[in-house]
């Protein structure tokens, strides 16, 4: 069994996860308050729960807004050390791909979530769930057309509806998830993903190459994420530090 | 005194620029784990929030595994955890708060959400056992310049004043900037000191004229003094003469120290009260450390300053400040505590 977690967006999000079943998911939709409502929905879904069950820890590792997104990650990495658990991430935008394409007659599949300031993060999947490019961040608009013209799915495409044709609102809502897992990525669909890969042989990158406390800039990011899909627990923060060196 | 039998705690810092990761048991300190990311920030000539918050998170998990290492004890040995809740930078405060309560959880154990500038005098007793009753405490950092009364067992915190303006540390961060001294300047300050005269040139004492100190007996000001600085250096520089660091320095730095260690004592004095303590990164100041002593000596008031490795942010103060809730069978906070940039003084744990 998984215990997963996501913040990469305003949903905070834990799940426990047994292959594909979900045993126990909590969520809170609050952009900002993600360090207070997590670790109660933490205590509420280890509730009942033989910790020994537990054989990993996962977590979606962005890209979102950065606050909140380590606020998950430091977490989980938190429950791995007290218990001496590996912590695997993925991009989070794997986790809503996963959800859209459980749902989805075969195709390849776009996320774009809200990187605010007018941007959002997004990335491209086959059919299979493999990503195919990204993630990215840019300007809606500046995704070329006949991307855009393909099936979105993620609150950054509903949010920028004007910018995509086909926009995936909502799929089955299940008992666990009172929020579309289409619009946010959902520790379920990061648990479920993370049991796939693992069922898959996949191994986890020791390093997300040049990911480290300062980013990288996206398109280099991007080169170097695609296919990797078992992550370090390190934020994919794909921007650089706001700040300018001061002028003497 | 032994306290061998006293519960485990560990203690997070994450307020500012520095993971400190601490762990205490009673009042004895078992390890004080501190990863730095002020390199980063130096060129930036100040703390850059964005880039102190990826560092901690980057290095918060490794140091909890180096203190427990240090300590000789397993993580799962802990009995009780605190963590920095406030002042401090929102973003950096929310990494060092999230990894807290997911131990909390995972470990089964209590969390205290505890305040920075209560740990910054707690943390004295590990060197130097329990606090007095009634202390003051004279708490001088980047970030906050106050004269408290602490009371009821280290339960009551009553300010008496603070600055106005800049904070202690942040006029000598301002003063090495116009000398191009690196950041932080603090203990550049100190070091150039030492080769200056600190009678050189007599820069403004804030708020000790008599009328200011009728109204502002203990408050404290220090933007008047970098203003007066960087007039002198102007003109220095207009005249094509050099200008001398060492003394400007020492000057500078012999005026902070001056009002500070006037008011505390003065307020001893004025209140009864026998015992001070001082705290924060300032505190690791030579000059404030002697001139303090001298000051005390001659009121008869005895002076506590923890070394300086305590006095700067670490994980051993907010340690140092569980432990004594513990002690005193204070209730721990609930898991949704929030963080604070602006904690109140008087607030000692959520
Ligand atoms: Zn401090």
């Amino acid at each position: 069994m998984i215990l997963a977690i996501d913040t990469s967006s305003a949903l905070t999000s834990v799940a426990l996860v047994d292959g594909t079943e979900v045993i126990a998911e909590r969520t809170h939709l609050d952009a900002r308050r993600h360090a207070e409502v997590l670790a109660p929905l933490l205590r509420d879904v280890l509730r009942s729960i033989d910790r020994q069950s537990i054989t990993a820890v996962a977590c979606g590792v962005g890209p979102g807004p950065y606050t909140g997104l380590r606020v998950g990650i430091a977490s989980a990495r938190a429950v791995a050390a007290a218990w001496d658990l590996p912590v695997l991430g993925i991009c989070s935008l794997d986790a809503i791909a996963a959800a859209a394409l459980s749902g989805a007659e075969a195709g390849d599949v776009f996320v774009a979530t809200d990187a605010r300031r007018r941007e959002v993060y997004w990335a491209h999947y086959a059919a299979d769930g493999a990503r195919i490019e990204g993630p990215l961040v840019c300007r809606p608009g500046d995704i070329a057309a006949d991307l855009r013209a393909g099936t979105w799915a993620g609150h950054g495409a509903l949010a920028h509806a004007t910018d995509f044709d086909s926009v995936l609102v909502s799929g089955p809502l299940g008992e666990h998830e009172p929020t579309s897992a289409l619009q946010y990525a959902h520790a379920c669909w990061v648990g479920r993903r993370v049991q796939a890969l693992l069922a898959a042989g996949a191994v986890q990158a020791a390093a997300p190459v040049t990911l480290s406390v300062h980013g990288g800039d996206g398109s280099s990011t991007s080169a170097q994420l695609r296919g990797i899909e078992l992550l370090p627990p390190v934020p994919l923060y794909l921007r650089r530090p706001d700040v300018a060196e001061p002028t003497p | 005194m032994t306290t061998s039998g006293a519960p485990l705690v560990l203690g997070i810092e994450t307020s500012c620029d520095e993971t400190g990761i601490g762990l205490v048991r009673g009042h004895d300190l078992l390890a004080n784990e501190i990863a730095s990311s002020v390199e980063e920030h130096a060129r930036y000539g100040g703390v850059v929030p964005e880039v102190a918050s990826r560092a901690h998170l980057e290095a918060i998990e490794p140091a909890i595994r180096r203190a427990c290492d240090t300590a000789g004890v397993a993580l799962s040995d802990v009995d009780a955890l605190a963590v920095t809740a406030g002042p401090g930078l929102v973003g950096a405060l929310l990494v060092g708060v999230a990894t807290a309560k997911a131990l909390s959880v995972a470990l089964g154990i209590p969390l205290y959400g505890v305040n920075h500038l209560a740990s910054h005098v707690v943390v004295d007793e590990l060197q130097h056992g329990p606090l007095a009753d009634p202390t003051i405490a004279l708490l001088v950092s980047g970030g906050h310049s106050s004269l408290l009364m602490v009371t009821d067992d280290v339960r009551e915190f009553t300010p008496l004043g603070q600055t106005l303006d800049d904070a202690a540390g942040e006029a000598f961060d301002k003063v090495a900037r116009l000398l191009g001294l690196p950041f932080p300047g603090g203990p550049w300050i100190d070091r150039m000191a030492v080769d200056g005269d600190p009678r050189a040139i007599a820069f403004p004492r804030g708020l000790t004229a008599a009328g200011d100190r009728d109204r502002h007996p203990y408050d404290f000001s220090f933007s008047g003094l970098k203003t007066a600085v960087a007039r002198w250096v102007k003109a220095r520089e207009l005249a094509g003469e050099p200008v001398p660091v060492a003394d400007v320095a020492a000057s500078c730095q012999e005026a902070i120290v001056d009002v500070l260690t006037a008011k505390m004592v003065t307020a001893c004095g004025a209140l009864g009260v026998r015992h001070v303590v001082i705290g924060g990164g300032v505190a690791a100041n030579s000059r404030l450390r002697a001139m303090a002593q001298a000051r005390c000596d001659s009121a008869g008031i005895e002076l506590r300053v923890p070394r300086p490795g305590l006095c700067t942010d670490n994980g051993a103060m907010v340690a140092a400040l569980g432990a004594r809730l513990v002690a005193q069978g204070a209730v721990p906070s609930d898991l949704d505590f929030p963080t604070s940039s602006t904690m109140a003084v008087t607030r000692r744990a959520w």
